[in-house]
C-alpha cells in the first residue's frame, strides 16, 4: 500500500480552511492511508472547536484506503468530524478507525458514513468508532451510517463509548503509579494501537509525539 | 363480565339517529370534523374525549409528513374510511363468534385447541373488538383486559389519568390522526403484584377495502406486576392503498415487567405507521418484540423512556422486506436515570428488491450515571436488487455511560450454501435454513404458536427465491 498522508497536512493548515475545500470529495485512485489528528499545540493559542469533513469516493476498481482518526481531546475541546466513503466501483475496500479520548468538558461528535452503490460489488467496508471517557461532563454523539444497495458486500460498523476500566486503573496504581500517571498510561495505550497502523515512519513519530503525555511525574 | 348490562350498546342500534339500519356502519370516506364528531357520537363518548379528538384533528391538519425516511406522499387521506363498525358486537364465547370470522382464524392457523392456552382472546375484526373472553382467574386477580372503547366506558377515571399522557396528540402527524379517529385496540391494567402467566392475546385484522385502522392501546402494569401482551396482524390482500396508524402507550411501574410482542403481516399495500412508547419506572423492565413482515411501508420505532433507577428497556426486532416493500424500523432508548440499561437487537432480511432500514436512537441524559446500552443490527441482503440501511444515532451526555453499537451487512456465505447443498438440500431449502438460523435468536423469544407461524411464513416467502 502506497501511503499518502494528506489529512495531517490538511488539518495543520486548517487555520485558513475554507468550507468548500473542506467538503471536497477526494477521489481515491491508489491505495492510500489517511491519518486525521487534531492540531492541539498550536503556537497561536488553542483552537477550541474543530470541524472536519473527509469525503472519499471510490470510482476505480480494486483500490483500497484506510482512515485513521486519533484524538486526545483536552479540557473544553470540541471536535466535530464527518467521514464518508462512497463505493461505486467493484472490489474496493475501506477501513475506518476512529479513536478519541475525552477529558473534562470535552465533546466529540462523529458521523461516519459508508455508502455502497449498485456497482460497488465485492466491497469491504468497516468502520470502528471507539471513545474512552477519562473526564467528567463529556458529550459524545456517534452516528455510524450504512447505506447499501449491492448484495455481494461485507460492511459493518461498531461504536463504543466507555470509561477507563477500574481494574486496569487499580492494577497500575498497585504497581506504584500515581493517579495521573496511570490514567495517562491507559489513554496512551488506547490510542497507540492506531498509531501502530501508520505506515509512514515520519508521520508515526509526529502522531506518537502528540499523544504522549507532556506531564512530568514525580 | 357476563353480568354486564349496557343499555348504551344496544341503544344506538335500536333508537340511535346516527346508525343506519344496516348493522355494519361505515363513516364517510375522508376526514372532517363531522366524521370525528360522528365517531365520538356513535361510541357515546364523554365530552372530554370529543374535545381531545377535535384538537387532535386540528393538529393533524397542521402537521406535515415527516421529511425523512420512506416516501409517504402517495397516501391519499381523503380516500380512506376512518371508522367501520363490524357486523356483530362483542361476543363472549367462542360459539357465538360468526362463522366468517372463525374461517379467517382458521386460515391464520389458530387451532381450536389453542384457545385453552390463551388467557383471553381479543380479535379485532375490522375496527372493533369482535370477540373477547377472559378466563375467570384473570378477572379474580383484578386484571382488566378490554377493548379501549369499553375501557373508557367502564373505567373512565383510570382511563383519563393515563390516556394520551405518554404520546400527546401533537407528537407526530400519525399520532394526531390516531388521536382524532381512534377506535378499537386494547385497554390493559395489571394490578399491583399480579403475575399473569399466560400471554394476553389480541388479533388484529383489516378486512374491508380501503379501510384505515387506527387502534389505540393503553397498558398500565402496576407496581411489581408481570404480564405479556401479544398481537398479531394479518390482512387479506387487496389492491388499493390502506393505512394503519396505531398508537400504543405502556406504563411500567416500579418493579413491574411487561413484554409487548407484535407480529405484523399486513398485505403489501398497507402503510404501517405506528407510534409506540413505554415509560419505565424504578426497577421496571419493558420488552418490545417486533416482527415486521408485511406492509408496503412500515415506520415503527418503539421507544422506552427509562425514568427510574435501574429501569431496563429491551427491543428485539425482525424485518423482512420483499419486492416493493420498505421496512423502516428501529428503536429508541432514552436513559434518564442512573444505572439504567437497555439492549436493542435488530435483524433484517431483504429480498426481491426490498429495502430494510434500521433507524434508532440511544440517548443518555447527564444524570443517567452508569447507563449501559448495547445495540446489535444485522442485515442480510439476498439478491442484487435489494438494499439495506443502518442509521443509528447515539447521544451520550454522561461521562460514566457505557454504550456499544455494532452493525453488519452481508449476503449468504457461499461456503454455507455449498456445504448445505453438498448435504443434499436444494439451494432454496439451504437458503431458507440459513435465513431461519439468522432470525432464530428472536424467534426463540416468541410464544410457540407465533414462532411456528413465523417460520412457516418465512419458508413460504423464501420458496423459489433463488436467483
Amino acid at each position: 500500500m502506497k501511503t499518502i498522508l494528506l489529512a495531517i497536512n490538511n488539518l495543520i493548515n486548517m487555520k485558513n480552511k475554507n468550507i468548500e475545500e473542506n467538503n471536497k470529495e477526494i477521489k481515491v485512485i491508489e491505495d492510500t492511508q489517511y491519518v486525521i489528528i487534531d492540531e492541539e499545540n498550536n503556537e497561536e493559542g488553542r483552537i477550541l472547536k474543530t470541524d472536519f469533513n473527509l469525503k472519499l469516493i471510490f470510482e476505480k476498481k480494486g483500490v483500497s484506503a484506510e482512515i485513521l482518526g486519533i484524538f486526545n481531546l483536552e479540557k473544553g475541546k470540541e471536535i466535530k468530524l464527518v467521514t464518508s466513503t462512497k463505493h461505486i466501483a467493484s472490489n474496493t475496500s475501506c477501513n475506518t478507525f476512529i479513536k478519541a479520548v475525552l477529558n473534562d468538558n470535552s465533546s466529540f461528535d462523529y458521523k461516519g458514513k459508508i455508502l455502497i452503490g449498485k456497482k460497488g460489488i465485492q466491497t469491504n467496508a468497516f468502520l470502528h468508532d471507539n471513545v474512552l471517557v477519562a473526564g467528567e461532563n463529556t458529550k459524545r454523539n456517534s452516528q455510524p451510517i450504512l447505506e447499501i444497495e449491492a448484495n455481494d458486500v461485507k460492511a459493518s460498523h461498531g461504536s463504543t463509548t466507555g470509561r477507563i476500566d477500574e481494574n486496569q486503573f487499580y492494577y497500575l496504581k498497585s504497581r506504584g503509579l500515581g493517579e495521573e500517571e496511570a490514567k495517562d498510561l491507559i489513554k496512551e495505550g488506547f490510542l497507540v494501537s492506531l498509531v501502530d497502523k501508520i505506515k509512514d515512519n515520519k508521520i508515526r513519530e509526529i502522531v506518537l509525539n502528540k499523544i504522549k503525555s507532556k506531564r512530568e511525574y514525580l | 363480565m357476563s353480568k354486564r348490562i349496557d343499555f348504551r350498546e344496544n341503544y344506538k342500534e335500536k333508537f340511535g339517529f346516527n346508525m343506519p339500519n344496516d348493522s355494519s356502519f361505515k363513516a364517510k370516506k375522508g376526514l372532517s370534523e363531522e366524521v370525528v364528531k360522528n365517531i365520538s357520537k356513535i361510541k357515546d363518548e364523554p365530552q372530554w374525549m370529543l374535545d381531545y379528538r377535535l384538537n387532535a384533528l386540528k393538529s393533524f391538519q397542521k402537521k406535515k409528513l415527516p421529511s425523512w425516511g420512506p416516501n409517504l406522499s402517495n397516501i391519499n387521506f381523503d380516500d380512506i374510511y376512518y371508522y367501520l363498525k363490524p357486523l356483530s358486537n362483542e361476543k363472549k364465547t367462542w360459539d357465538e363468534v360468526p362463522e366468517s370470522i372463525k374461517t379467517t382464524f382458521e386460515r391464520l392457523g389458530v387451532p381450536q385447541a389453542e384457545r385453552e392456552f390463551l388467557s383471553g382472546v381479543k380479535a379485532q375484526y375490522d375496527s372493533e373488538v369482535a370477540y373477547s373472553s377472559l378466563v375467570k382467574d384473570l378477572e379474580d386477580d383484578g386484571v382488566i383486559f378490554l377493548s379501549t372503547d369499553e375501557g373508557l366506558r367502564r373505567y373512565p377515571e383510570l382511563f383519563k389519568e393515563y390516556f394520551g399522557k405518554l404520546i400527546p396528540f401533537s407528537d407526530n402527524k400519525f399520532a394526531s390522526l390516531n388521536s382524532a379517529v381512534w377506535s378499537g385496540g386494547s385497554f390493559v391494567y395489571i394490578p399491583k403484584g399480579v403475575m399473569v402467566k399466560r400471554p394476553l392475546q389480541a388479533y388484529f385484522r383489516i378486512n374491508a377495502q380501503r379501510m384505515g385502522q387506527f387502534e389505540r392501546t393503553l397498558i398500565i402494569a402496576d407496581e411489581g406486576s408481570f404480564a405479556q401482551y401479544v398481537e398479531g396482524c394479518t390482512a387479506p390482500v387487496y389492491s388499493t392503498d390502506s393505512l394503519h396508524a396505531a398508537v400504543v402507550e405502556v406504563y411500567v411501574k416500579k418493579g413491574a415487567r411487561f413484554r409487548y410482542t407484535t407480529i405484523q403481516n399486513w398485505s403489501n399495500d398497507v402503510y404501517n405507521l405506528v407510534t409506540k412508547r413505554a415509560k419505565v419506572e424504578e426497577d421496571g423492565v419493558m420488552e418490545w418484540i417486533d416482527g415486521n413482515l408485511g406492509s408496503k411501508i412500515t415506520m415503527k420505532y418503539p421507544s422506552c423512556y427509562l425514568i427510574g433507577e435501574r429501569a431496563r428497556g429491551e427491543m428485539l426486532s425482525i424485518a423482512y422486506a420483499s419486492s416493493d416493500q420498505h421496512q423502516d424500523a428501529g428503536a429508541k432508548m432514552i436513559h434518564l436515570a442512573p444505572n439504567t440499561s437497555s439492549r436493542i437487537i435488530s435483524k433484517s432480511v431483504s429480498i426481491n428488491g426490498g429495502r430494510t432500514s434500521y433507524r434508532g436512537m440511544v440517548e443518555v441524559a447527564p444524570a443517567a450515571k452508569n447507563a449501559k446500552c448495547r445495540v446489535e443490527c444485522d442485515a442480510l441482503i439476498l439478491d442484487e436488487e435489494s438494499a439495506s440501511d443502518t442509521l443509528p444515532l447515539m447521544k451520550i451526555n454522561e461521562s460514566s455511560a457505557n454504550i456499544e453499537h455494532e452493525a453488519t451487512v452481508s449476503k449468504i456465505g457461499e461456503e454455507k450454501l455449498f456445504y448445505l447443498t453438498s448435504r443434499g438440500l436444494t439451494e432454496s431449502e439451504a437458503m431458507g435454513l440459513i435465513v431461519s438460523g439468522f432470525i432464530e435468536p428472536i424467534v426463540k423469544q416468541l410464544p410457540m404458536e407465533y414462532a411456528i407461524e413465523l417460520n412457516r411464513l418465512i419458508e413460504l416467502e423464501m420458496e423459489g427465491s433463488v436467483g
